[in-house]
């Protein structure tokens, strides 16, 4: 019977890396995708006991994930506020960097939440449409629309590009 | 299936590619556990509202222009211009690839309409058309959804009053999907505030089930208590579950809740503004009864400082609803709720600065979708019953939330300043309300000020402060503005002052066509119509996700040749000019 620690020990070893880049993508920022991963972990270590296996752990991160990166989000508007900084500090615009992948990578990031998420999910979490449509509060036939028209939307966009 | 993996490795490579910057903690979990250990708050205890995150945002941007001696219209211009490089155009006419014409989907989407709702031809022909093309899946080959047109028609009540048309058909939207393979129409609704006018016809045309549906939303419970029962019997003989109806809206408005925006006294205005004496004399030059309007409509006066325009807008309630509170069928209380609520405008009107002549008038109106959207969920920390005999003390409870924003203000803290400005410069008091019974139409409500989210709204530069009271003096009191109820407020919401305004998404729009076309173009534009929609994109209250669609079309009615422009930035990027949108610069 694992413990509490080694049940997190074990869901950091296996998750920390994907979750990391699916919150960076939702979050558009490293570092704070940094924090929102810190905080998934957090909340899960929190409510181990409650975590009944009816969906996979991979699942019920990701849930908590987003949700974390929702809050986060909004987050982010008030550090920046709050920090009062100047147009000119601001970050300036991020190298170019593995060309192809990453500016698909940008598309995403780009599309609306809702389908930027299902895309998240389904193709890069491998999440089945219904597993997918469960943590986006969906039906699995809507999910499957929203996969269509984000395909539609990355299509134009990096053809465009 | 091999297209849909090879797809699925681009993305894998994209995402790992795009968050590789995010660095693995070794010692995650050891940082988790000390944490946990600690009983360390999350990072994010307190959410701020929107309003307040805007508003931040605002002032921030406001400080910062200061600082480089810009001007805070200038970062909205800039950050507009910056958005506008991310949009992309569509050529309307160019949509060879769907596999019918654009005339064939509008014919289907206008039979279908036709069929389902008993819509008059003429009433078609003068609403404006939006149609769009989606392409079958990745590479046309990936997925089983099949390519699939969709058909707007839309009265322009809520795209853009031009004062040379008179007739707008009725408020709201007409939306067809249609299989662009098989021609079937998969979905056809009509979303409208305004539905049991008509729905008479609709019951006649056959569509029963539609009327049945609507007979479970709120806006029912606003109609003459004879329309109830008439609709309550026919449906009944009819053999729809009428009581298994009323038990849905009970559970429904058990959970809904209700936001209130305020705005300060000192924006409201009255006739003594020759402005706002013009702006209702141009409502009724239009045929609205302004001497019953009047009493339920408040003008307020939009700081030039924040819009860079002279504005007046008049929110207003429906003539029928106030015809109806008239009649006495719906008790003050409720009306003050449950009609606002469920039935609010804006005419928002330009001025030439320092005269009455009016240069821009925007209507704007909610066609809510009650279905389609999520009820929020109010939190109930304190709960008060108010049924029609306590105005004065549903009065008292606001008087006492302006006190609590004077104990704030005495404190240190402006709260009016969070929410004001950037939410058409309303203060969201943060207060819900629950239906809890409504045994008798909806007399009675509970509702709440939620204090503990005054809490949220501290961290206010001092700076902000100062612009507050220079703009509005330091002694207002509040109005009650606005109420939200579980519905949609974004939905063709009039831009917020700082957004993108539908006169600069226009002009924008004829721009960037012209940037794409060349020069030549220009001088074709002028024989074609220009509509502009601002449209929202998801069903998350929270979210700011309105963007500005312009149509340039030779003819609206068969707009099959003319332009399509978005913003490619969805997250109210057309306009709104937050700081995300200039710290963006750096994250693509």
């Amino acid at each position: 019977m694992e413990s509490p620690e080694q049940t997190l020990t074990r869901l950091v070893a296996a998750h920390q890396r994907p979750l990391l880049r699916l919150c960076c993508v939702v979050l558009r920022d490293a570092a704070l995708a940094e924090d929102a991963v810190q905080e998934t972990f957090l909340k899960a270590y929190r409510s181990l006991s409650g975590f009944r296996q009816e969906a996979s752990e991979k699942t019920w991160l990701t849930a908590i994930a987003l949700n974390v990166c929702r809050d986060m989000r909004k987050s982010a508007w008030w550090r920046h506020a709050t920090q009062s900084l100047p147009l000119d500090t601001l970050p300036l615009p991020a190298p170019e960097r593995d060309g192809d992948a990453f500016a698909l990578g940008q598309a995403i990031a780009r599309l609306p939440g809702k389908y930027r998420d299902a895309v998240l999910l389904y193709y890069y979490q491998d999440m089945t449409l219904t597993e997918a449509a469960k943590v986006l509060n969906t039906s699995p036939a809507t999910l499957s629309k929203r996969l269509a028209r984000a395909r539609d939307m990355l299509h134009r966009e990096v053809t465009q590009a | 299936m091999k297209t849909e993996e090879k797809f699925r490795q681009c993305v894998h490579g994209a995402v790992d590619a795009y968050g590789a910057a995010a660095r693995e903690n070794p010692a995650l979990a050891q940082r988790v556990i000390a944490r946990a250990n600690r009983k360390e708050q999350p990072i994010m205890k307190k959410k701020l509202s929107t309003a307040a995150i805007l508003l931040i945002a605002l002032l921030l941007a406001g400080i910062t222009a200061t600082a480089i001696g810009l001007t805070v219209r200038d970062i909205w211009n800039r950050s507009f211009q910056q958005m506008n490089t991310t949009g992309w155009i569509h050529t309307i006419s160019d949509e060879t690839q769907a596999e019918i014409p654009v005339e064939e989907a509008i014919a289907i989407a206008r039979e279908a309409i036709i069929s389902k709702y008993g819509t008059p031809e003429a009433e078609l022909d003068a609403m404006g058309v939006y149609p769009g093309y989606f392409a079958r899946g990745w590479d046309g080959e990936v997925y089983e959804d099949p390519s699939e047109w969709e058909v707007f028609f839309s009265s322009r009540t809520d795209v853009d009053l031009d004062l040379d048309h008179d007739d707008y058909g009725p408020t709201g939207e007409y939306r067809v999907y249609i299989n662009a393979e098989t021609k079937e129409v998969t979905y056809c609704h009509w979303y409208t505030n305004d539905f049991w006018s008509r729905a008479q016809v609709i019951w006649d045309c056959g569509s029963r089930d539609e009327v049945y549906w609507w007979y479970g939303q709120p806006g029912f419970y606003g109609l003459p208590e004879e329309t109830q029962a008439y609709w309550a019997k026919v449906l009944e003989e009819a053999g729809y579950s009428v009581v298994e109806e009323d038990e849905k809206l009970h559970q429904m408005l058990l959970s809904a809740s209700i936001r209130i925006h305020f705005q300060p006294l000192s924006a409201i205005a009255d006739d003594s503004n020759p402005q706002v004496a013009a702006a209702w004399a141009e409502m009724e030059r239009m045929g609205y009864d302004t001497g019953v309007l009047r009493r339920y409509a408040y003008v307020a006066t939009i700081p030039v400082e924040l819009t860079g325009a002279h504005c007046v807008c008049i929110h207003y309630s429906y003539e029928k609803d106030a015809d109806m509170k008239d009649k006495g069928y719906i008790d003050p209380c409720s009306a003050n709720l449950f009609s606002w609520a469920t039935n609010f405008g804006t005419y928002m009107f330009t001025f030439d600065p320092g005269t009455t002549n009016i240069i821009a008038v925007t209507h704007v109106t909610r066609a809510e979708d009650i279905r389609q959207e999520p009820v929020t969920e109010g939190r109930l920390l304190d709960r008060n019953v108010w049924g029609p005999e306590e105005l004065a003390a549903f009065d008292a409870a606001f008087q006492r939330l302006d006190r609590g924003v004077k104990r704030m203000r005495a404190a240190g803290v402006d709260p009016e300043v969070m929410h004001t400005i950037m939410n058409d410069y309303m203060y969201d008091l943060g207060c819900h309300a629950i239906y809890q019974d409504a045994p008798e139409g909806l007399d009675t409500t509970s509702w709440f000020a939620e204090e503990s989210e005054w809490d949220a709204l501290v961290s206010v530069p001092a700076m902000s402060y100062d612009e507050f009271t220079a703009l509005y003096g330091s002694d207002d009191r509040f109005w009650p503005m606005e109420v939200l109820c579980g519905l949609d407020p974004r939905s063709y919401r009039m831009p917020n002052p700082g957004e993108t305004t539908l006169e600069e998404a226009r002009q924008l729009g004829l721009e960037a066509v012209i940037a794409q076309e060349g020069e030549a173009i220009r001088a074709r534009l002028a024989d074609y119509e220009v509509f502009v929609r601002r449209v929202s994109l998801t069903s998350n209250p929270d979210a700011v996700d309105c963007r500005w669609e312009v149509y340039i079309v030779r003819d609206h009615r068969h707009p099959t040749e003319g332009f399509r422009v978005h913003w490619g930035e969805w997250e109210d990027r057309t306009g709104s000019p937050f700081v995300q949108d200039i710290n963006d610069k750096g994250n693509g």
